[in-house]
């Protein structure tokens, strides 16, 4: 009787151990690691059933519309919010206070302390940190340097952004987090955005996780993605992985005022002003088109990208 | 004239959604006029008042002066106190039946009319001159007006730039440094008790510069009360925005508690004949005791230890409110 309940207990503990060294593996491995994490407001569910894991020094986009519960997901991993059940570990902590020093996060907006000049800004936040990054690396690295005189308010979106991204940096972060840090740019500013994002990639050793709208972002940028919708992951992984598993072939288009080759009709919809179909035989189809007498006609071809996959798994598409 | 209707619309949209301002902007005039009524029972105040000294019957045959319904009377426990209050334009004149002498205090306006009324119709009475040198009425007024400059300073100063940060995000984004709430509350504190300081110091200089006004104490003294009274104001405007995201909610409050300790606190206007309820209330108002410690300091030149009682109760007010605050306090609004 008393053997039965040592091996009980040896069971038990042996068990609890596995347990203990599996997650203490996983926050090792991991930068982020989610757990069937959930979060609603006020009924409405903002993150429904979220797991995930982002590895150590990966660029990891979180893509969906709006309202997908990528800011949610976001603040919870800052700790502005409290998932209500679930499980999230951040460099391997619950997400706390205690991690601000290891972390550098890029809100939506950036809202700083009236009348303060650029350089005031970042010595604010740079008394905040034990470590930092040097100055006239992160002024070189979010190009302000012809800035720091000028009042934050005075800032363009871009420039706002920079500044944004370089208050995020400021105490060179193990971890990156930056929610929709191009949302409202115009595309030059945004394609400065990436260079800047791709400088620091090049530093090496930061993971970064960035939450998007836009699948040209995502597609230049993301080592691995996650596609979330109405809270709930829909897929996860590499972009090129995602695309070769779900796509073979080319996709091509037509604006949707011409006449559509007899065999499409029915078959496609119009999206976005276009008819769009996928093949494997591009030729084939350049030889029905040229008996249609539409060589002149803007014909699209390409690869299938992140848009054709989020409209192939959702149904819907990204943008409405 | 649609463009006006629609912000008219939206505006009052706002205003109505933001149910906590709503109710403190309903709640405060409907306060402000019961206080009112409270203190001065809805008769409007008194227009002079006088203390007067006697034995138990010689109230039997007063003065005809202390029946008009214009003046309000009490009886002075002793004539040095009756004859301080006098001096501090507490009250306007004090009366002994039994000797049939009487003080007024030769700087305030109200003397010369008291004199009047009493010579009328009982010519009896005879003016004494005061022992100890009556004080000018400015010089009464200065030390009230720094510290109700002391006070919305402190409560607004902080109140509203707290709310204001904590509304448009600001606050959102320290709350991901390693900054903590003590350090930030800390901060805000330090900046404003110097600008508090400096614009009181200020208007000392310039009111002694331009009207000669200037104070008996020690400058030391007069420092320390002011430091203590703004952290206290300081930190109950930090208890009052600890939470809150609407300006306007901000606003109400902050009047809601500067309207009430305006009117005890002795500050304009004497609360020396006010019911005994309300004289103990207003012993507990933090301005009362900033008023009271700057005129003994600046008006009598009164010694740390005369006011150091004011001082401690300051001091445990502040920690108090101060604790209460930083544990209130939260970096975001409710919810989203």
């Amino acid at each position: 009787m008393q053997f039965f309940f040592v091996c009980l207990a040896a069971a038990w503990l042996g068990a609890w151990y596995t347990d203990k060294l599996k997650s203490a593996i996983e926050t090792l491995m991991f930068a982020v690691n989610l757990d069937r994490l959930c979060k609603r407001f006020a009924g409405v569910v903002a993150v429904d059933d979220l797991s995930l894991t982002i590895n150590e020094g990966e660029c990891f986009a979180l893509l969906g519309p709006n309202g997908a519960g990528k800011t949610t997901t976001m603040e919870i991993l800052v700790g502005l919010q409290q998932p209500d059940s679930g499980k999230a570990r951040v460099l391997g902590q619950r997400p706390s206070k205690s991690l601000a020093e290891r972390m550098g996060v890029q809100l939506q907006t950036t809202m700083l302390p009236d009348h303060l000049r650029v350089a005031e800004a970042l010595d604010l936040f740079a008394g905040f940190y034990r470590r930092l990054m040097p100055r006239d690396q992160l002024l070189s690295l979010c190009s302000l340097e012809p800035l720091l005189d000028k009042n934050c308010r005075s800032l363009s979106g871009g420039q706002r952004q920079r500044l944004a991204l370089a208050l995020a940096l400021i105490n060179d972060p193990e971890l990156l987090l930056l929610d929709e840090p191009t949302a409202g740019l115009d595309p030059q500013a945004r394609h400065h955005f990436w260079q800047l994002i791709r400088e620091i990639k090049k530093l090496g050793g930061k993971t970064i996780i960035f939450t998007s709208h836009y699948m040209d972002e995502v597609e230049a940028l993301a080592d691995r993605l996650a596609i979330v919708d109405q809270g709930k992951l829909v897929v996860c992984g590499a972009p090129y992985d995602l695309l070769a598993q779900h796509f073979a072939g080319w996709q091509m288009s037509l604006p949707d005022h011409l006449q559509l080759p007899e065999a499409l009709v029915g078959q496609v919809k119009s999206r976005s002003g276009r008819w769009s179909w996928l093949t494997d035989d591009v030729s084939y189809w350049l030889k029905v088109l040229q008996e249609m007498d539409m060589q002149q006609a803007d014909l699209r071809v390409s690869r299938p990208g992140l848009d054709e996959l989020f409209l192939l798994l959702t149904g819907h598409e990204l943008r409405d | 004239m649609h463009a006006i209707w629609v912000i008219f619309y939206a505006r009052s949209r706002e205003f109505w959604r933001d149910r906590g301002s709503l109710i403190w902007n309903l709640l405060l005039p409907l306060v402000l006029v019961l206080g009112l009524t409270a203190i001065f029972g809805g008769q409007g105040q008194p227009s002079f008042r006088v203390l007067w000294l006697g034995q138990q019957d010689a109230y039997l045959n007063p003065p005809h002066l202390l029946s008009l319904s214009t003046v309000a009377s009490q009886r002075a426990a002793d004539i040095d106190q009756a004859l301080h209050l006098l001096s501090m334009h507490q009250v306007d004149m004090v009366l002994d039946l039994d000797q049939r002498h009487f003080w007024t205090n030769e700087h305030s306006q109200k003397g010369p009319v008291l004199l009047e009324l009493l010579a009328a119709r009982d010519p009896q009475y005879v003016r004494q001159p005061m022992a100890t040198l009556p004080i000018p009425y400015l010089d009464w007024l200065l030390p009230g007006v720094l510290a109700m400059n002391l006070m919305y300073a402190s409560l607004f100063g902080v109140g509203y730039a707290l709310v204001r940060y904590r509304r448009s995000g600001v606050l959102k984004r320290l709350a991901l440094t390693p900054l903590t709430q003590g350090q930030f509350l800390m901060g805000q504190i330090l900046a404003r008790l110097w600008v508090v300081l400096l614009v009181n110091s200020l208007i000392f200089v310039g009111l002694h510069l331009s009207l000669g006004v200037g104070q008996q104490g020690s400058w030391l003294l007069l420092l320390l009360t002011m430091v203590l009274g703004s952290m206290t104001m300081i930190a109950l405007g930090l208890l009052v925005a600890a939470r809150i995201t609407s300006e306007e909610l901000a606003s109400g409050l902050l009047n809601f508690m500067t309207w009430p300790m305006l009117m005890l606190s002795g500050l304009f206007f004497s609360l020396q004949m006010a019911p005994l309820w309300l004289q103990s209330i207003a012993q507990w108002l933090p301005l009362t005791q900033i008023v009271q410690a700057m005129r003994m300091i600046m008006v009598e030149g009164a010694a740390f230890a005369v006011v150091w009682p004011h001082l401690q109760l300051l001091l445990w007010q502040c920690l108090l409110i101060m604790l209460l605050a930083v544990v209130l306090f939260r970096w975001q609004g409710q919810g989203r």
